[in-house]
């Protein structure tokens, strides 16, 4: 199913959701939601893939057309993946309808 | 056989067949999010989940938005397909109307629930829980 928009959610150490933000900017994103988290994985995980967790964390919900998510999701792996400080993993979901997003130029009501 | 009918409970009707389930985002200013969630109550959503946030959108984007506050409220409500349209063209009319009320509200499909009392539950389907019983 091929749905007009998509949410990327991308899970990010705290404090690195600027990085995550100037990212998806740059392939056309406009603003984000951040929420505070806190990450969990299995102690035996971590040691085997050598990627310690740090509990607290940022996640960045973006809200964005389509045809930018392959170019967003690619940015954010290079700029904030696994294997950079910010040890972001990030993931689509299809939205299936939107309401409130207001088109630049659009007259707002007072 | 009307006295009969008269004196059944009036319950819901239910939706033709199982509904599907939709996980409703509604991204709000933190002062107005207690009043959505009780809107959102009146489309028979019994489960919201509610979360500070924080926007980022850069000034001149919130400007067109008319989004200026960055302080935000996330509302995650499960809702029923059927009531999730009515729900979002509620909202969107509220996002317009009401002042510091902008926002803006978006569904997921969900393509799985655990367990039917669950969905019994987020699906408000008070008549197949009656049954059961």
């Amino acid at each position: 199913m091929d749905y007009a928009y998509e949410m990327i959610v991308c899970i990010v150490n705290d404090g690195f959701s600027e990085a995550v933000m100037d990212a998806a900017k740059e392939f056309g994103a406009g603003g984000g939601t951040v929420l505070f988290a806190r990450g969990t994985a299995p102690q035996e995980a971590e040691s085997f893939f050598k990627i310690p967790v740090h509990p607290e964390k940022e996640l960045v919900m973006i809200l964005v057309p389509r045809e930018l998510r392959d170019n967003i999701l690619h940015a954010l792996y290079r700029s904030v993946g696994l294997k950079t400080p910010g040890q972001g993993i990030a993931f689509s979901l299809p939205v299936d309808s939107v309401v409130g997003l207001s088109q630049p130029g659009q007259e707002e009501p007072d | 056989m009307e006295e009969n009918r008269r004196k059944k409970p009036r319950l819901p009707e239910p939706p033709g067949a199982l509904q599907k389930l939709k996980l409703l985002i509604v991204v709000v200013n933190r002062n107005r999010a207690d009043f959505y969630t009780d809107f959102l109550q009146s489309f028979e959503v019994n489960l919201q989940l509610k979360m500070n946030a924080r926007g980022t959108a850069n000034s001149e984007l919130l400007h067109y938005l008319g989004l200026e506050e960055s302080e935000k409220r996330v509302l995650f409500a499960l809702i029923r397909e059927d009531q999730a349209a009515p729900a979002l063209q509620a909202l969107d009319e509220k996002f317009r109307t009401l002042r510091g009320g902008k926002g803006i509200a978006y569904t997921v499909p969900l393509s799985g629930v655990a367990g039917v009392a669950i969905y019994q539950f987020l699906s408000n389907n008070r008549r197949m829980a009656k049954e059961k019983k």
